[in-house]
């Protein structure tokens, strides 16, 4: 999981995000990153994990909950 | 049925001498819905409002940036090669490559008939891959459908993509005046280029034909590790796994 949160704010970071579809608090990010993968990985994306993770930042950044630990790098 | 059977293959004989000495590009473009449909159709589990929108977010992003897309797909007489990877973002900063993903397009996948090769060279789960299957693998099924795509006529024929994680029935369009048997993606093997392809949604379609070109060198795909395609799609689930577990799940 720290391997793909880092993945995950790398992508934010470098501005591969855009918008916020649900940036209200109380948002489960966890969850959007699972609905996300099998969303993507369902529609063959070879990269579904990159794009979930992608997913997970952006709910995260914008004020959403998670379990998980979180390492921000620059 | 059998009439149309006779007929493309007597247009794809009478074609051959003339491919014999061409060369050739074809251009495709993606036509999608509108992301709610799409997300209307392609989403097919329980959940949240909030996932909801966010994958409605991300088809968004896909569905604006697919018109911008453009693929060139370059022919022999027997060979040919479709590159992905030139394409990363365009000056309007569009992910075109993410874009792409969601259409299950990525990577370089080359033809080579006198090799009775296909190689998709890809990268999944951040591992490279050289995926080599026999060139003549796809199963077709013609039907009498016809339909005209800049200016040649077109025949019906359909298969099925077999994924890990999903089967994806195809409809393609060939023209058996163009007597070389490729087309996008994966999608080759019929007598006559693929001009059009409706697949898991999405609409590729040839909106320019060149067949001036005098000579060309196509590059075969060399990058990654050459696996076939059944141990590729072992690793696809063993990758999708390890990734679930990392995040606390078990595959549905």
């Amino acid at each position: 999981m720290k391997k793909l949160l880092f993945l995950a704010i790398f992508a934010t970071a470098v501005g591969f995000t855009s918008g916020n579809a649900a940036s209200q608090p109380g948002v489960d990010c966890d969850q959007v990153l699972i609905d996300v993968y099998y969303d993507e990985i369902a529609a063959g994306n070879s990269g579904a994990s990159q794009t979930a993770a992608d997913a997970w930042a952006d709910c995260w950044m914008a004020g959403g909950n998670s379990s998980n630990e979180v390492i921000v790098k620059p | 049925m059998k009439n149309i059977l006779l007929l493309t293959f007597s247009i794809f004989l009478s074609q051959l001498g003339i491919a014999q000495k061409q060369f050739g590009k074809v251009t495709y473009k993606i036509n999608s819905p509108d992301a709610k449909e799409l997300a209307d159709k392609s989403i097919k589990r329980e959940m949240s409002e909030a996932s909801k929108l966010y994958i409605e977010q991300r088809l968004r992003r896909v569905v604006t940036t697919l018109p911008y897309v453009e693929l060139e797909l370059f022919f022999s007489p027997y060979e040919a090669v479709l590159n992905v990877d030139n394409h990363m973002k365009n000056e309007n900063q569009l992910d075109i490559k993410s874009a792409l993903a969601r259409t299950a397009t990525n990577g370089t996948y080359y033809s080579n008939i006198k090799e009775d090769i296909f190689l998709h060279e890809t990268v999944s789960f951040s591992v490279p891959y050289l995926i080599k299957t026999p060139f003549n693998e796809l199963e077709w099924e013609i039907h009498d459908e016809t339909k005209e795509i800049l200016g040649y006529t077109c025949i019906k024929a359909t298969t099925t993509l077999e994924y890990p994680f999903n089967d994806f029935p195809t409809t393609v369009w060939f023209a058996p005046e163009l007597p070389f048997p490729f087309g996008p993606k994966e999608f080759r093997g019929l007598p006559g280029l693929i001009l059009a392809m409706e697949f898991n949604h999405f609409y590729f379609y040839a909106n320019a034909i060149d067949l001036d070109i005098k000579s060309m060198r196509i590059k075969k795909p060399s990058k990654g590790r050459e696996v076939s395609q059944t141990k590729y799609f072992e690793e696809l689930k063993e990758h999708d796994r390890a990734f679930l577990k990392s995040i606390g799940e078990k595959r549905e």
